[in-house]
């Protein structure tokens, strides 16, 4: 019988959302992880030394992304409780799986969700509001949160129906499509504000337009800081504005 | 200004919390946290307006696992701040004022980031508490120390945010007499050409994976949709 109910998973689902709360460099998410599943501590009914040795193996190193790290909690807290029901005789693979899972769970979530969803939004935020005001930034705060928290919310729940076997299920295809398909709609958005922009300033602001785009992408290709860029374009404008008076309009 | 600078100490804090430590629900994102900040102080143009220009430019560094990034977050945050606090200041030129907060958050930005390592470091400490706490079976305690964290993330976003707006001020303060003689900018350009390093950045982000076909068809319909508008 399943001691871990619903509600305590979703204690760890409100947890998660402060995972990275002590984030450090030598442990990483390790004090994160261990309290986002602390919940489980009092419906298992350990002993002291199992309370002991259940706080000092999530006390161990962990990293992942914030969001993805759901999965890892969710599958963790199956494999304590089967671990204490079935009397393993050692909680080793839960300390393995935990370790084996950094690497996928870090990977998909910041291709997924740092390289491909938030700077869409972003984007596609930055265009609304160019257009429509402040329908941009409820835009990106709505529809990012809404595959955030289905992130946050599906990790923990599918992670504990499926446990070892959450590894198969993170390795399918399906997130390396997601990351294609919306990378693809992130180039034609990018397209779009292009050829947008290009043509509804027009004249000065274009060219301007142009110009900053031009210089920028160099210097990103060079793999330069970013205030370089965004320095180098102001100044140069200000230099010439003084030098010819104020004439540069739109 | 007292209540601006309180409003730049308590929502520094969550600014800096939801960057990295907590939530992570973009409500620290300049196009929404300038934008709610330009309507708490009656000026909702001009916070939108500063949100949407740095709302590109910061995914150049992204705050992945350890790396080191400038707070990009955290520092719109502070350029609005002060933007806000000169704008009823008369006889100050166009545009000067705007490229002042363009320079400031940049500037406000790295000096944020490179604390934050610091920050990260000393939560070390919390760490080995909480791995004493373990060794005595002290759930509750170990919970305690991860919420010190959390804390020690909002207090360190709070501090440092007014540590590095008042400083704004008094150089603002300073400068004042030089930039009144100065000649206006225009603030179109000023936004079109920070649109152009955003968009640059963007271009990075999304071309970097070969996707030519997809920009040069999004190109298509962006010069399409500005004939027909």
């Amino acid at each position: 019988m399943r001691v871990i109910t619903k509600k305590v998973l979703k204690k760890i689902v409100m947890r998660s959302f402060y995972i990275q709360g002590s984030w450090n460099y030598q442990r990483m998410l390790n004090l994160g992880f261990c309290y986002c599943i602390l919940p489980i501590l009092d419906v298992l009914k350990l002993s002291k030394e199992e309370r002991i040795a259940f706080l000092q193996r999530h006390l161990e190193f962990f990293n992942a992304h914030p969001y993805f790290a759901s999965f890892a909690l969710g599958a963790t807290a199956r494999l304590e409780e089967q671990y204490h029901r079935e009397k393993w005789p050692s909680p080793r693979p839960i300390i393995v799986f935990k370790e084996r899972l950094c690497g996928p769970l870090g990977a998909l979530g910041d291709r997924l969700f740092w390289g491909t969803i938030r700077p869409l939004m972003a984007l596609l935020g930055v265009l609304i509001s160019l257009l429509w005001g402040f329908a941009g930034p409820a835009f990106l705060f709505v529809f990012y949160n809404v595959a955030h928290f289905y992130f946050r919310y599906f990790g923990v729940i599918r992670g504990y129906e499926l446990g070892f076997d959450i590894v198969r299920e993170l390795s399918k295809r399906r997130y390396e499509n997601y990351v294609h398909v919306l990378g693809a709609v992130g180039a034609v958005f990018v397209g779009i504000f292009l050829g947008y922009f290009a043509f509804s300033t027009g004249g000065t602001g274009a060219f301007l337009f142009a110009l900053a785009f031009g210089i920028s992408l160099i210097f990103i290709r060079l793999r330069k800081p970013i205030y370089m860029p965004i320095f180098f374009c102001l100044g140069c404008y200000v230099l010439f504005e003084l030098i010819v008076g104020g004439q540069i309009r739109p | 200004m007292l209540i601006k600078i309180l409003v730049t100490f308590l929502f520094g804090g969550i600014v800096g919390l939801d960057t990295t430590a907590a939530w992570q629900v973009l409500f620290s994102h300049p196009l929404i946290s300038c934008s709610l900040i330009g309507l708490a102080f009656g000026e909702p143009q001009m916070g939108l307006f500063f949100g949407i220009i740095f709302e590109l430019i910061w995914f150049y560094d992204m705050p992945m696992g350890g790396a080191r990034f400038p707070e990009g977050n955290v520092g719109s945050f502070l350029g609005l701040m002060l933007l806000l606090t000169f704008q009823d200041i008369p006889d100050i030129p166009d545009g000067w004022l705007l490229l002042i907060g363009i320079v400031y958050t940049v500037a406000a930005s790295y000096l944020f980031g490179a604390t934050i390592v610091w920050m990260r470091k000393q939560n070390l400490k919390l760490v080995l508490r909480a791995d004493r706490s373990a060794a005595e079976g002290d759930a509750q305690k170990v919970g305690r120390m991860h919420r010190l964290g959390v804390l020690h993330a909002y207090l360190h976003g709070a501090v440092w945010s007014l540590l590095l707006y008042l400083p704004g001020i008094l150089a603002v303060r300073l400068a004042l007499p030089l930039i009144r003689r100065m000649r206006p900018l225009n603030v179109e350009m000023l936004q079109t050409l920070m649109l152009g390093v955003g968009m640059a950045v963007m271009f990075q982000l999304f071309l970097s994976r070969r996707r030519g076909w997809h920009l040069l068809l999004g190109f298509l319909c962006g010069l399409g949709l500005a004939w027909v508008s």
